[in-house]
């Protein structure tokens, strides 16, 4: 008797049975266990259960009745089958496009179906036109996937588990073990990060996942949440946006775009025109960081001016100077 | 809890088994479904289907008589499964399969937010969403994790939003050229350009287009945020063979023959902020770096052009010293006194 049809069998009857059964009745009458003597069929049936519940399927030990003496086995029907999602084919569909896009090296061609594509089979059973799946992808997305620390990860922010890392900090040569409660990922730039309580520091930290040298593992055992997110966590850190994202407190910035860029800032950045100078298109920004700002400005060259306030439009003008001037005299400048 | 690991061989036999166990609900389902579809849909050969087929024959309920197997029908190429109906329904999804697929789900939606009026956007946008909601809501509820994800992952475009997406998803899949206004930062020019679109993807924080540009009589790869128009024409291309072979590596820098090797020396801090974040551009591709006195760190690097260096130099002052080569120091001064004029004297002109 094979391997698969025997355990295809075992699921059956599990599936099917109204009482726990025990050992002795599943080695009755699954075929495939009888021939094996008792401590060699013991040995198969733990093995098969193990397996099965690597699967997800839910496999329960439960007493045979209400004395308690005899203890069996049983699937509950709730936790074994899919629970019925009503998706629409237009949901399934953009499902598809979200998992089709992501371009990772090592993705099968033919080679099998990937995990996500067999959970989205699942899902649209019974859906007629339930998306092309086979038709060529036109929309791509590289989101590095394949990271080794990612899965371990996003199993602990999904489940808030504290994990344990040696890490590497930019710029430095020695690896520290952290200890982090995970808040979040990001993927920005073309890398991952983690941004999380560091349990040493007690402050939010962000990690880049390549700068983490070792696997990640759980702080603790059990499985239920070492942590609660604290609710003004936010996963859109703003050491991560533009200087010129502004918030309360913030000083309202006049800039004027060259018509080369007018229309780059207004579509790119949603900013709407308030004016004009000369040909040129004003906007106004809410300013929070006045030097990032001042940076962010001077990356547009000669297509950006700051107008107002004379604050930051003096500010603009000393870091010009500062650039404006010879390699030698900046070096005099500077002792 | 321990869990053991489970050996290679058995890996084997488990996925064949998981394979089985949604073949089976795929044909109660779907009655008259042909091999070669099941085949496509499962990831799998002919003869797997046909050995998977096989092997249900036997396979059924206590006493194991005909009677109580599945009935197993093959007509033609046509497959029917009956007496099977407690495997009607598939198993619930596994972490496995419901964490990716959700993370990929969540980096779509991400990409797409904030996309600019009418001109942008999807119109999976939407459904892809309500999908989310569903499966967070109803997936491993006792876990409560898969609906917290939401939150807790963000794939961040660093700028310029999606556009034109629908108006390019016509164009790749109908084969029409477009036209395009476009702006080339790196070096700093507004040109007119036919392209033949393959590709839309997103990568380091961008979206993008690759294609065959006309102008450029050669395959090129486009920001979407920096084309100023976007028209779809009536010149019709032949598809590539693979369009997922345009795809760049994951940084785009690409050396040429005629690159110019750039030596800069900046604070450590802002040498870092280059090489690790980049602001609006990829981070630099930096080739060697090196620590020396007064908290500084000399960056070699290579570019083919020089206008986006320059602007990205005038960012910083003092703070940054161009070492190589001296017509960029040269260009960075000459700048920076061309954008103080217009500041000096605003009103002439």
């Amino acid at each position: 008797v094979q391997k698969v049809e025997r355990l295809v069998n075992l699921i059956a009857l599990l599936l099917n049975t109204r009482r726990p059964l025990t050992v002795e009745e599943i080695r009755n009458t699954i075929p495939g266990y009888q021939q094996e003597d008792y401590s060699s069929f013991k040995r198969m049936f733990e093995r098969d259960k193990e397996e099965l519940r690597s699967l997800g399927i839910p496999i329960e030990r439960r007493f045979t009745d209400v004395w308690e003496v005899e203890e069996g086995y049983l699937i509950s029907k709730d936790r074994y089958y899919l629970p019925e999602l009503d998706l629409t084919p237009e949901e399934i569909a953009a499902l598809w496009i979200g998992s089709r896009m992501v371009v990772e090296p090592g993705k099968p061609g033919k080679g099998g179906a990937m995990k996500e594509d067999q959970a989205l089979i699942k899902l649209s059973l019974g859906l007629e036109s339930a998306g092309d799946p086979t038709s060529p992808p036109w929309l791509r997305a590289r989101l590095h996937l394949d990271s080794p620390a990612l899965p371990r990860l996003l199993e602990a922010v999904a489940g808030r588990r504290r994990v344990k890392f040696a890490y590497k900090p930019a710029g430095t040569s020695k690896e520290a073990e952290r200890t982090v409660d995970p808040y979040a990922l990001i993927h920005r730039q073309g890398a991952w990060y983690l941004a999380g309580r560091d349990n040493m520091r007690n402050a939010v930290r962000h990690y880049k996942l390549p700068r983490i040298t070792s696997n990640v593992t759980f702080a603790t055992r059990d499985t239920e949440p070492d942590f609660d997110v604290p609710t003004d966590f936010s996963a859109e850190d703003d050491s991560f946006t533009e200087p010129w994202v502004g918030e309360e407190g913030a000083t309202t910035v006049e800039v004027a775009f060259s018509p080369r860029l007018a229309w780059w800032v207004q579509q790119s950045l949603g900013l709407e025109p308030v004016g004009t100078w000369k040909d040129w298109t004003l906007v106004r920004v809410s300013v929070t960081d006045e030097e990032g700002f001042v940076s962010w400005v001077l990356g547009f060259g000669e297509d950006a001016v700051v107008r107002k306030p004379d604050r930051v439009k003096q500010a603009v003008i000393r870091r010009l100077r500062a650039a404006a001037r010879p390699a030698a005299k900046k070096a005099r400048a500077r002792t | 809890v321990t869990k053991r690991k489970v050996s290679d061989a058995a890996r084997r036999s488990l996925s064949r088994l998981e394979r089985v166990l949604l073949l089976v609900p795929y044909c109660v389902q779907h009655p008259g479904v042909s091999i070669s579809e099941l085949a496509e849909r499962l990831g799998a050969t002919e003869a797997e289907i046909i050995d998977d087929l096989n092997l249900l024959f036997v396979c059924g309920l206590p006493d194991y008589t005909p009677a109580d197997l599945m009935e197993v029908l093959i007509d033609e190429d046509r497959v029917y499964i009956r007496m099977a109906d407690y495997f009607g329904r598939p198993l619930r999804l596994t972490r496995t399969e419901a964490i990716p697929l959700y993370v990929k789900g969540q980096a779509l939606v991400n990409l797409l937010e904030g996309t600019t009026n009418g001109r942008g956007g999807l119109r999976e946008l939407a459904p892809l969403r309500s999908a989310l909601d569903k499966l967070g809501r109803a997936l491993l509820p006792q876990e409560g994790g898969v609906a917290e994800l939401t939150k807790r992952i963000k794939v961040q475009l660093e700028s310029g939003e999606a556009q034109y997406l629908e108006l390019l998803r016509d164009a790749i899949t109908d084969h029409r050229a477009v036209d395009l206004e476009y702006y080339t930062y790196s070096r700093d020019a507004l040109t007119r350009r036919r392209v033949e679109p393959h590709l839309v993807f997103a990568s380091v924080g961008h979206w993008y287009m690759s294609g065959y540009c006309h102008l450029a009589q050669d395959k090129r790869m486009f920001r979407l945020d920096r084309i100023k128009s976007l028209e779809l024409t009536d010149d019709r291309f032949e598809a590539p063979a693979d369009a997922d072979s345009e795809l760049p590596p994951p940084l785009f820098y690409v050396p040429g023959p005629d690159d110019i090797t750039v030596k800069l020396r900046a604070t450590t801090e802002i040498a870092e902020w280059l090489s690790e974040y980049g602001g609006a551009f990829p981070p630099l591709p930096v080739q060697s770096s090196r620590d020396i006195r007064g908290g500084k760190r000399e960056l070699v690097f290579r570019t083919s052009a020089l206008e986006w260096v320059e602007k990205l130099l005038l960012r910083f002052g003092d703070d940054i010293e161009v070492l190589e080569p001296v017509e960029l120091a040269e260009r960075t001064r000459d700048a920076a006194k061309r954008i103080l004029a217009l500041y000096q004297r605003p009103r002439k002109k």
